[in-house]
């Protein structure tokens, strides 16, 4: 029973927290490029804004469109729940991470037939955009999650991957995870929609991607949307932070370890976030067409990673 | 002795009850306009239905028909995993049944006695238990497959699917009849473990030949040819019962053989792992058709051939691990036999969908739809749940085999094995070929359902005829159900795999992780559930407005299209494509020919006419020449019977 109520809590952490961090990232970037920048509450802000305002939708819109962003900001709560962050004990014995690969799907899915709700071009496009970056990026996903589970050998559950591995020290350091971690950046970022695969400060550029999904949506729809989309790159951080370098994470729900574990979650989180930022402020937008290179080297490096604890 | 004798009379009415009403309504043809065959056609459906719970009351299902003939027996006998295949594969017939005598245009007196033939003849193949019955059983399949796709048409489409299926029924006649000699007995069940006896190469070769044998019928390369043709040439719900009934039909009895009958007494990792990459490579090439295909019907077409490669990469892999690990073998069992069963749920509403759509629309291409879902929001609703399951969205039915699929790959205890190499690539297999088929998906639904409507037939679709939204709605209900009580069904189908394949680990023993569906699905529910309710609290106001389109306003053609939709991943992956732009005089498009077509099919072909060409050169129409033929191979015959 505890462990449920921490993995809810920890899950409510997440969703609270992730605002914050697109506001940080805001924040750093504009500070790299000589502004001041909005404050970091400014996210919440705007979800508190879009929240109180009407809603127009489009009327060649079906009951699916208004459905979508419930399904969308869900499957992100779901998927917090099972995502180590603070501790280990998440909820993650009822999907493991194969299910957390295929919640990321529903996501996705509910997404794109959003997008091609209402029949504008750029909703169009940007879900066929995603759909083909996502061919891509999903097997790397997989992959690069199933490296850490093999390599600790505690099957798919991601809490007891995170938690076996913080108990392997140094040991669990090798290439299989370093392949692994590094393929799994390069997702998060292409997941993400962030630079160098999709700009997600644009809007009507024929760029876009992530952004050409949201257009039609406006008030709570579009409110739903942006949080969704700020838990999805949190719950990528709070994987790459608590699951490939999972050193500090809670292992048992001791009150001191829980203190120690915010501590260096929120400093991990900060060192990710602005790294992110930077990486963002220093890398331009590729061509949507050369995005598949990057996305493949992430797909090699974690077959790779994967190989090599056969292999190796 | 009495309970004996009940249970056989129970046994004898049960298996009456089943058989009887299609035979008669076969014979019943165009009586009442078919209308009787179908209603005795249905009614031995909802008997089959109760195969699992019959098999539960009575132990040893197993009887003999009272027919005489030449070759031997007519046996059938029913173990756990048949009964239960049985039951499902006759919940699907019976919901295509009742959806071709409710949708007006799909209604033919003919097809009436044909699905009799097609239900008495799956459900014999699937339940037989000797050599004569399964051969005959499946023949006739073929055949009545044959005549149900015929759309009035040149029927081109059923002529190739006739060629290719008997050029694997040739094959699975050599195996049988091979295996039937070596033990010595009619029925399948004394064939336990015949693969000790055949020793490893005709274990082999006997493998190879099922699998190539049942496989041009579950679309395995380069035998596919015919199904993109055959599901979109033929009447929809023979397309739907092809693609379902029959397909069940080819993994069940394929699973069977390969795994009761010759069995893994010897090492079949080399030919396991062929047979794996072959499904592997069939599995992406459905994956990476059904993504460029316009019409609904070609889409799931080579949707279904990716689903059935998927499964007998599963079957194929129960061979590599057989050496390794029992509870791995069981589990990479139960995953490929339940996709084949979610498969035959979901893809049965899909064709009932896409049916629906051909017929209030009169439109056949998923360009000239669109906006479905705003004139008709509970077809496009069960649509909904198709896709889901088709795309392994959880918590839907075709969500928790992929799942089970990923589970065995990702087994720890292959690590053992010198195969473990091949587990990261069809790992990354899945994954790719999961997300392609899923982009598919989301076309075919999007461009059907959502956006606005292309065509005059979409802006006003035609009311449906009532009742006809019943079947899809049950079977949309089915898949739900499948995906959120899994467990359960894992369970019962567990037991049937490690009995019918002597295994002696279920398949929780190689499991790595974890997952409930009940509760997984349950805690999307409710999260849902949560966010509407909050949202309904304070209200708000909604406006509706057009869609935005640049300060104009948008025409039915201003809106992206299927092609368009599709054409980042052509050209991504445009080594695999070629090239796909054509050009006629001025006008340019983009068209794909098959490969294997061009390549294998048609030089075969012209090879064939040249040959015929050759031999029609010795038919003279002279007496003479044809009485000196006869007395060259009278000579010849008994120069070889002296000589030899």
């Amino acid at each position: 029973m505890i462990p449920t109520v921490i993995g809810i809590l920890q899950a409510v952490a997440l969703v609270l927290v992730a605002p914050l961090v697109s506001g940080i990232v805001s924040k750093t970037k504009a500070r790299m490029q000589g502004r001041g920048g909005a404050s970091v509450l400014q996210p919440y802000r705007d979800i508190r804004k879009l929240l109180g305002k009407d809603s127009t939708v489009s009327g060649s819109t079906s009951w699916l469109f208004r459905a979508v962003p419930f399904v969308c900001m869900g499957s992100m709560i779901v998927l917090a729940m099972m995502t180590p962050f603070i501790y280990t004990g998440t909820l993650a014995p009822f999907g493991d991470l194969v299910a957390v690969v295929y919640l990321f799907t529903l996501y996705r899915f509910s997404m794109v037939l959003g997008g091609l709700e209402g029949g504008s071009a750029f909703g169009g496009m940007g879900s066929s955009r995603e759909m083909m970056m996502s061919v891509l990026i999903e097997p790397a996903l997989l992959l690069a999650i199933s490296t850490l589970a093999i390599l600790s050998g505690a099957g798919t559950d991601m809490g007891d991957i995170s938690e076996s591995l913080s108990g392997m020290g140094l040991l669990a350091v090798g290439p299989a995870l370093i392949l692994a971690g590094a393929s799994f950046t390069i997702t998060l970022l292409a997941e993400n929609a962030r630079i160098p695969f999709d700009n997600p400060s644009t809007h009507l550029e024929l760029t876009m991607v992530h952004e050409a999904m949201l257009l039609e949506y406006s008030g709570r729809g579009l409110a739903m949307m942006e949080l969704s989309s700020m838990v999805r790159l949190t719950v990528f951080m709070a994987m790459l932070g608590s699951m490939f370098f999972p050193w500090g994470v809670a292992t048992t729900a001791e009150p001191v370890d829980i203190l120690v574990s915010v501590a260096v979650t929120s400093a991990k989180m900060l060192l990710m976030t602005v790294t992110l930022a930077a990486v963002e402020s220093v890398l331009c937008k590729t061509r949507l067409f050369k995005t598949p290179n990057l996305l493949t080297a992430s797909f090699m490096l974690s077959l790779m990673a994967m190989m090599s604890l056969y292999i190796l | 002795m009495v309970m004996v004798v009940e249970t056989s009379a129970l046994l004898t009415s049960y298996l009456v009850a089943m058989f009887l009403p299609p035979a008669l309504g076969m014979i019943a043809g165009r009586l009442s306009s078919g209308r009787v065959s179908y209603l005795l056609c249905s009614f031995s459906c909802i008997v089959g239905m109760m195969c699992y719970p019959v098999w539960n009351a009575v132990p040893g299902f197993t009887m003999t028909f009272p027919l005489g003939s030449a070759l031997g027996d007519y046996a059938v006998d029913v173990d756990m995993l048949t009964s239960i295949f049985v039951s499902i594969s006759s919940l699907v017939f019976l919901m295509i049944v009742v959806h071709m005598s409710h949708s007006g245009h799909g209604y033919r007196p003919a097809m009436a006695s044909m699905s009799c033939a097609l239900f008495v003849s799956c459900m014999l193949c699937m339940m037989a238990d000797t050599v004569v019955l399964v051969l005959v059983a499946w023949e006739v399949v073929s055949l009545v497959t044959f005549l149900m796709g015929d759309d009035g048409g040149e029927g081109g489409h059923r002529w190739r699917f006739l060629v290719i299926t008997h050029v694997g029924g040739m094959m699975l006649i050599c195996a049988f009849t091979y295996m039937w000699l070596v033990s010595g007995s009619q029925y399948l069940h004394d064939w336990t473990g015949l693969g000790e006896r055949m020793g490893a190469t005709a274990s082999i070769a006997v493998i190879l030949c099922l699998f190539i044998g049942f496989g041009t019928k579950l679309g395995t390369l380069p035998f596919h040819v015919w199904m993109p043709d055959m599901y979109s040439g033929s009447p929809t719900h023979t397309s739907a019962l092809l693609t379902t009934v029959c397909s069940n039909v080819a993994v069940l009895v394929l699973f069977k053989t390969v795994f009761s009958c010759v069995g893994t007494t010897h090492d079949m990792v080399v030919p396991g792992v062929a047979l794996c990459i072959l499904s592997a490579a069939t599995a992406l090439w459905g994956a990476m058709e059904s993504m460029i295909q316009r019409e609904p019907r070609r889409i799931l077409a080579y949707s279904s051939m990716e689903n059935m490669a998927l499964v007998t990469m599963c079957l194929s892999l129960g061979l590599v691990f057989s050496d390794a690990s029992e509870g791995l073998m069981a589990l990479v069992l139960l995953a490929g036999l339940l996709h084949a069963l979610n498969h035959s749920v979901f893809k049965s509403l899909m064709m009932l969908v896409v049916d629906s759509v051909e017929d209030v629309t009169g439109e056949g291409s998923i360009d000239r739809y669109g906006g479905i879902a705003c004139s008709m929001p509970a077809l496009s609703a069960v649509a909904l749940v198709g896709i889901a399951s088709l795309a392994a969205v959880p918590p839907m039915n075709g969500f928790v085999s992929e799942w089970l699929m990923l589970q065995s790959l990702l087994g720890t205890d292959v690590l053992a094995s010198d195969m473990r190499v091949l587990m990261p690539l069809l790992v990354a297999m899945v994954g790719v070929c999961g997300m392609v088929v899923a982009t598919s998906y989301a076309r075919l639904y999007g461009f059907t359902f959502l956006g606005r409507p292309r065509s005059p037939g979409a802006s006003e679709p035609r009311a449906q005829r009532r009742g006809s939204l019943v079947p899809l709605v049950v079977l949309a209900a089915s898949c739900v159900c499948m995906g959120l009580f899994a467990t359960p069904l894992m369970d019962r189908m567990s037991a049937g795999v490690t009995e019918a394949a002597g295994i002696h680990q279920g398949y929780t023993a190689a499991l790595s992780g974890t997952m409930d569906p009940l509760v997984l699905g349950l805690m999307i529910a409710g999260t849902v559930a949560v966010l509407v309710a909050a949202s309904k609290v304070v209200s708000y106001g909604k406006a509706v407005d057009d869609t935005w389109g640049c300060g104009g306003t948008l025409d039915e053609r201003m809106q992206y299209s299927s092609e368009g939709f599709s054409q980042p991943i052509v050209r991504v992956f445009h080594p695999f494509y070629g090239d796909t732009s054509r050009r006629e005089g001025d006008r340019y498009s983009t068209g794909f020919t098959e490969p294997f077509v061009k390549y294998i099919y048609a030089p075969a072909g012209r090879l064939v006419m040249v040959l015929s060409e050759r031999i029609t050169r010795i038919q003279t129409g002279n007496i003479q020449s044809y009485l000196s033929y006869i007395l060259v191979t009278l000579v010849v015959a008994l120069l070889a019977v002296r000589l030899l």
